[in-house]
C-alpha cells in the first residue's frame, strides 16, 4: 500500500488530473502536496500579503480542480494551466478592488539605504517591509511577470502563456518592473534615470 | 553600454544564476551589450533577495488540505439510491422529442376523427361540428306463425349454415328429424292451456330432442 502510494508520487501532472477526473483521492492528495504551497504563496505574494485572502484563493483554486478537472487540456502544461487559472483570479480580485488598499502608507517611499548596507542586506527585515511595499506599488502586469519570473522561476514562453501575451511584452513588462523596483529602493542614483 | 527596453532571455537567466565573478569572459560581452555590471549586480541582489523573502512566506493552514479533502470525497461520494417515481419525475426528455410526439399525436387525433370530411368543415355555424354514425339499428323481422317448427327448424339451421363454409353446407347434419317427428314432438309440446299441468312422458322425451331454442319459443 505504501508502495502504491508513493507511486503517484511520481506521476506526472497530467496523469494525476486524470484520476482525479475519476474521483481518485489520493492523486488529490498528491497534487495538492505539490502546488498548494506554491499556489498559496503566489496569491500571498499578488493579493498585498494578506494570508487569509491567500488561503480563500487558494482554496477557491483547488475547488476548481475537484469540480471541473474536465476542464484542463491534457496536451498543455499543467503547471501553466494552474497558474493561468490563478492570474485570472488575481485579475478579477483586482477588478473588483478596483484599487490597491494603501498598506504602505506607514513606509516611506524614499528609502534611505545605503548601497552598501542594501548588500550586505543586514536590515533584512526592515528591506523585506520595504521590499513588499514596492512590489505592491508596481503595476498589476509588472508585478505579475516579476513574481512569475523570479518568484516562480517561470520561463518567459510559460509566462507569456500564462498571461496570454507575447513574449516580447513579458520582457518589457520584467525590464520594467526590475527598474521600478531598483528605483524604488534607491539601488542606483537619481540621475542614472 | 547599449540602453534597451529590455533583456534578452540568456541576460535574464544569468542574472538568476550567476554573479558577476562567475561569468565568463563570453557571458560578460553578452551581458554588456544590454548592461553595465553596476545595473547587473545590482539586479541581481533584488532578485535573490527577493526570492529568499518569497520563501519566507507563511504556509496555508493544514486545515485547507483538510477541508479540500472533504469536498473532493463529498464530490465522488457514490449518489443515493432514488424511488423508481423519483427517477420516473426528474427523467429528462429533450424538448425536440416531446414537441415531435405532440405534434404526430395531434395530426393522428385530427386525422382519426369520424366524420371529419372537408365538407362538414365548410358547412357552417348551424350544422352540428361533431356527427358520429347511428350506432343502433332496428330491422323488422317477420315473425313465424304459431306452428311452424319446420320452418323455424329451417331458419335456425339456414341461419347457422351460412357461417359455415360453402363446401361443409353440402353435408347434411348427422341427425335430421323427419316430418312425423317434428309433427309428434310440435303436438306434445305444452300449450297454453296445458303449460300449468306436470310434464308428461312425451313432453320429456321431446325435450331430449328439440333443441333449447325451440323449447323458449314456446313457453
Amino acid at each position: 500500500m505504501l508502495n502504491f502510494r508513493s507511486s503517484y508520487r511520481g506521476y506526472p501532472d497530467a496523469k494525476l488530473m486524470r484520476l482525479i477526473t475519476k474521483g481518485d483521492e489520493r492523486a488529490f492528495s498528491v497534487l495538492y502536496d505539490r502546488y498548494g504551497e506554491k499556489m498559496h504563496r503566489y496569491f500571498y505574494r499578488m493579493l498585498w500579503q494578506e494570508q487569509q485572502k491567500a488561503e480563500d484563493f487558494t482554496q477557491e483554486l483547488f475547488m476548481k480542480i475537484i469540480n471541473k478537472p474536465h476542464l484542463y487540456d491534457p496536451d498543455r502544461n499543467f503547471s501553466s494551466w494552474l497558474f493561468q487559472v490563478a492570474a485570472n483570479m488575481v485579475k478579477n480580485e483586482y477588478r473588483r478592488h478596483s484599487r490597491q488598499p494603501e498598506i504602505t502608507a506607514e513606509l516611506p517611499l524614499d528609502l534611505s539605504l545605503q548601497e552598501d548596507s542594501f548588500f550586505e542586506c543586514s536590515d533584512r527585515k526592515y528591506f523585506k517591509k520595504e521590499l513588499e511595499a514596492a512590489l505592491n506599488r508596481l503595476s498589476d502586469e509588472h508585478r505579475q511577470c516579476f513574481v512569475l519570473r523570479y518568484l516562480e522561476e517561470k520561463s518567459i514562453k510559460e509566462i507569456s502563456d500564462i498571461l496570454d501575451c507575447p513574449e516580447g511584452t513579458v520582457k518589457s513588462r520584467l525590464y520594467y518592473a526590475l527598474r521600478k523596483l531598483a528605483k524604488s529602493l534607491h539601488l542606483f542614483k537619481p540621475e542614472s534615470y | 553600454m547599449k540602453q534597451q527596453a529590455n533583456f534578452s532571455e540568456k541576460v535574464l537567466q544569468l542574472m538568476t544564476d550567476k554573479s558577476w565573478d562567475q561569468l565568463s569572459g563570453a557571458e560578460r560581452s553578452v551581458v554588456l551589450e544590454e548592461t553595465d555590471q553596476a545595473t547587473y549586480e545590482n539586479y541581481r541582489c533584488l532578485i535573490g533577495v527577493s526570492k529568499a523573502l518569497h520563501q519566507q512566506t507563511p504556509s496555508p493552514s493544514p486545515v485547507l488540505k483538510d477541508r479540500l479533502m472533504a469536498q473532493m470525497r463529498q464530490r465522488h461520494a457514490a449518489p443515493q439510491k432514488k424511488a423508481f417515481w423519483e427517477k420516473w419525475f426528474q427523467w429528462e426528455v429533450p424538448v425536440w422529442q416531446v414537441s415531435l410526439a405532440s405534434l404526430a399525436f395531434v395530426l393522428l387525433y385530427l386525422s382519426g376523427i369520424p366524420g371529419n370530411t372537408p365538407g362538414l368543415d365548410s358547412s357552417g355555424s348551424d350544422q352540428p361540428f361533431f356527427q358520429g354514425p347511428v350506432d343502433t339499428v332496428f330491422l323488422d323481422v317477420e315473425e313465424a306463425p304459431e306452428d311452424s317448427s319446420d320452418q323455424r327448424q329451417q331458419l335456425l339451421e339456414s341461419n347457422l349454415f351460412q357461417y359455415l363454409p360453402s363446401w361443409l353446407n353440402t353435408n347434411k347434419p348427422s341427425r335430421v328429424q323427419t316430418a312425423a317427428e317434428r309433427t309428434f314432438v310440435a303436438a306434445a309440446l305444452p300449450d297454453s292451456e296445458t303449460h300449468l299441468l306436470p310434464p308428461t312422458q312425451a313432453v320429456l322425451s321431446a325435450q331430449q330432442i328439440i333443441p333449447l331454442e325451440l323449447l323458449e319459443i314456446r313457453g
